[in-house]
């Protein structure tokens, strides 16, 4: 039995940057096809589903990879170094252009959990996530950040703290209103 | 007293819930949480969701939504412009965000030297064929002073005055590898022939 992988696709992310500030184009390849699609997906839930947006901020993401690969220290962790760079753009962003800064009214009061449906196994999955999307839109971009980065990306609260450069106690607050509130705006969906 | 046991219990099995991840979970925890969601709706109802959000949030579950292909190409493009930036030149793209590489640069100046020599090698032309324009104006200065200090030659003819203007021209040239000729013509002048 011969091994048809390449070395490649068994390094660590870790060396795999310490070769991008190198400049190696296959190392880069190798993190882009890791990493492209899961930053486009958090680009593009952020930005409310501006889709040609996320594009750009992807492509922005990936120059910036490659011109600060030298500053990455091989202690840390690869994927939350990259999301470091993929949260300030989407605040950059934000400030930029007012208008996918959804202001959010404090929901902590409201409680959505009186009702316990379960959740329905045949969920419309295109609803369900043009429903997602809009409550997204809707609620402050930190908080919408430390959810995606915690359900999409599955990155730890300690990761999550680092990449929004925040405590801890304020992303696990963040994190528990913001499931609540969500899973209770769309518990509709058990009858669909 | 058992609403507030319930309450305690609620925390800790959100914060396992909302913190980590299933994979992570020790046994005593999932022992914990298994116990604690036979008699708690609320938590139950947490934990659906947040299997919900993220198997609906997986990005493979949605291949609609891809990176345009030529975001690689464009990235790869600039990391081989990057490699290109050698020596001083990348030291000073990475410390100032210059965007020049060395050859670049060395092509530039190679150009504006070029350039130079041809401008002052077409100033040494004019220069050997006759004189520059500010030596010219020097040395007719000089003859108006010659003119100015020697009340005879003041009513001498133009050409008279060329004359001088011409020896002085042609000190000048010939100062460096003529300097006998030259003491013979000023002697020939002051003689006044």
């Amino acid at each position: 039995m011969t091994n048809t992988q390449s070395p490649i696709v068994s390094e660590t992310d870790e060396t795999l940057v310490g070769r991008i500030a190198q400049s190696d184009t296959l190392a880069f390849d190798e993190i882009y096809r890791r990493y492209s699609n899961r930053l486009l997906h958090y680009f593009y839930r952020m930005l409310g589903g501006n889709e040609s947006l996320a594009q750009d901020l992807l492509q922005e993401t990936c120059i910036r990879l490659i011109e600060k690969a030298y500053t990455f220290r091989e202690d840390g962790k690869f994927s939350t170094w990259l999301f470091t760079i993929a949260h300030n753009l989407c605040l950059n962003t934000f400030r930029a252009n007012k208008k996918f800064g959804g202001s959010v009214t404090d929901h902590s009061g409201s409680d959505t959990l009186k009702e316990y449906p379960a959740w329905d196994d045949q969920i419309d999955h295109d609803r369900f996530m043009r429903s997602l999307h809009k409550e997204l839109v809707g609620i402050d971009e930190k908080k919408r950040s430390v959810f995606l980065l915690r359900f999409q990306e599955h990155h730890s609260i300690r990761e999550i703290s680092k990449i929004m450069d925040c405590p801890e106690g304020t992303v696990k607050s963040r994190l528990f209103h913001t499931t609540r509130y969500l899973s209770g705006r769309l518990r509709d969906y058990k009858e669909i | 007293m058992s609403t507030h046991s319930q309450k305690d219990d609620c925390t800790k099995v959100q914060d396992l819930i909302l913190q980590t991840t299933e994979q992570n979970w020790t046994d005593t925890d999932k022992r914990c949480i298994a116990e604690h969601l036979k008699e708690c709706a609320s938590c139950q109802y947490l934990l659906q969701s947040i299997s919900v959000f993220e198997q609906e949030l997986d990005p493979e579950t949605h291949p609609e939504t891809k990176p345009l292909p030529h975001i690689r190409v464009n990235a790869i493009r600039h990391m081989k412009r990057k490699k290109n930036c050698t020596g001083n030149a990348g030291i000073l793209q990475r410390l100032f965000g210059w965007k020049v590489p060395a050859y670049q640069a060395a092509v530039a100046f190679f150009i504006l030297f070029v350039s130079i020599s041809i401008i002052n090698a077409h100033k040494g032309v004019v220069r050997t064929e006759g004189i520059s324009a500010s030596k010219w104006i020097s040395y007719r200065q000089q003859s108006r002073d010659y003119e100015a200090t020697t009340p005879e030659y003041a009513d001498s003819s133009q050409i008279g005055r060329n004359v001088l203007e011409d020896s002085l021209l042609f000190r000048s040239l010939m100062q460096s590898d003529y300097r006998h000729e030259i003491q013979k013509i000023d002697s020939v002048l002051a003689s006044g022939v």
